[in-house]
């Protein structure tokens, strides 16, 4: 019997992370919560360079104008 | 079971499945040896165990292992186990993933007097890189 190339016996979903046996019968339903958490981990390099590049604009003079407008405008 | 198999048991369960760190001192000799095809030297002593579980667990900070199975021959202990926790923590340079996993192993514990003194542990470390996408989960055919 030709041996083949090893797979697990549990995947993560790909919508929401959970772990899920690959042989089960029944149709794996995702949760909310997890979903939520799953894609703040998968958008999370994003969210660190959009913080990271909206600090660095703030350090502009640009940036410093635009929030000292918005205290003056508050 | 007897009292080496149930120090296995809290091992797996307690120090590594719950993040209970101090027991490291109770079950785990201080010349203990550890051996994990995970980890790049041997595992030394109680910190030793509790700076291995304390990596896992940053990685899986919800990680929890259960114990399916134990055979005690004189004063070694077999222990099968799963764990399943998701990887939200940097692991081998892998960043966090969100994904949750499911891996089994096998760990055979050495006591004396009382205490673990060596420890031999091989883990599904290929299906854990499949399910975090590090690896391939399929060889792809022509």
């Amino acid at each position: 019997m030709p041996l083949e190339f090893p797979t697990p016996d549990h995947m993560p979903c790909p919508d929401c992370g959970a772990s899920v046996p690959v042989a089960a019968e029944e149709a794996h339903e995702c949760d909310d919560e997890r979903q939520l958490d799953f894609r703040l981990v998968e958008l999370g390099p994003d969210i660190a360079r959009f913080d990271d590049d909206l600090a660095a604009w703030l350090d502009t003079p640009d940036g410093r104008f635009a929030c000292f407008m918005a205290q003056y405008d508050r | 079971m007897g009292k080496n198999a149930d120090g296995s048991r809290r091992i797996i369960e307690e120090i590594f499945g719950a993040g209970n760190y101090e027991l490291t001192k109770e079950l785990i000799g201080a010349d203990a040896v550890g051996h994990d095809p995970a980890q790049p030297a041997p595992i030394n002593g109680p910190d030793g165990v509790a700076a291995s579980a304390r990596g896992y667990r940053d990685a899986f900070p919800d990680l929890t292992l259960t114990v399916n199975q134990q055979i005690a021959d004189g004063d070694y202990v077999a222990t099968r186990w799963t764990a399943k926790g998701t990887h939200k923590g940097d692991l081998f340079g892998i960043a966090p993933t969100g994904k949750q996993t499911t891996v089994t192993g096998i760990t055979i514990d050495q006591w004396t007097d009382g205490k673990v003194a060596e420890s031999w542990t091989n883990w599904d470390t290929l299906g854990l890189l499949q399910q975090l996408g590090a690896v391939p989960a399929a060889m792809q055919t022509a």
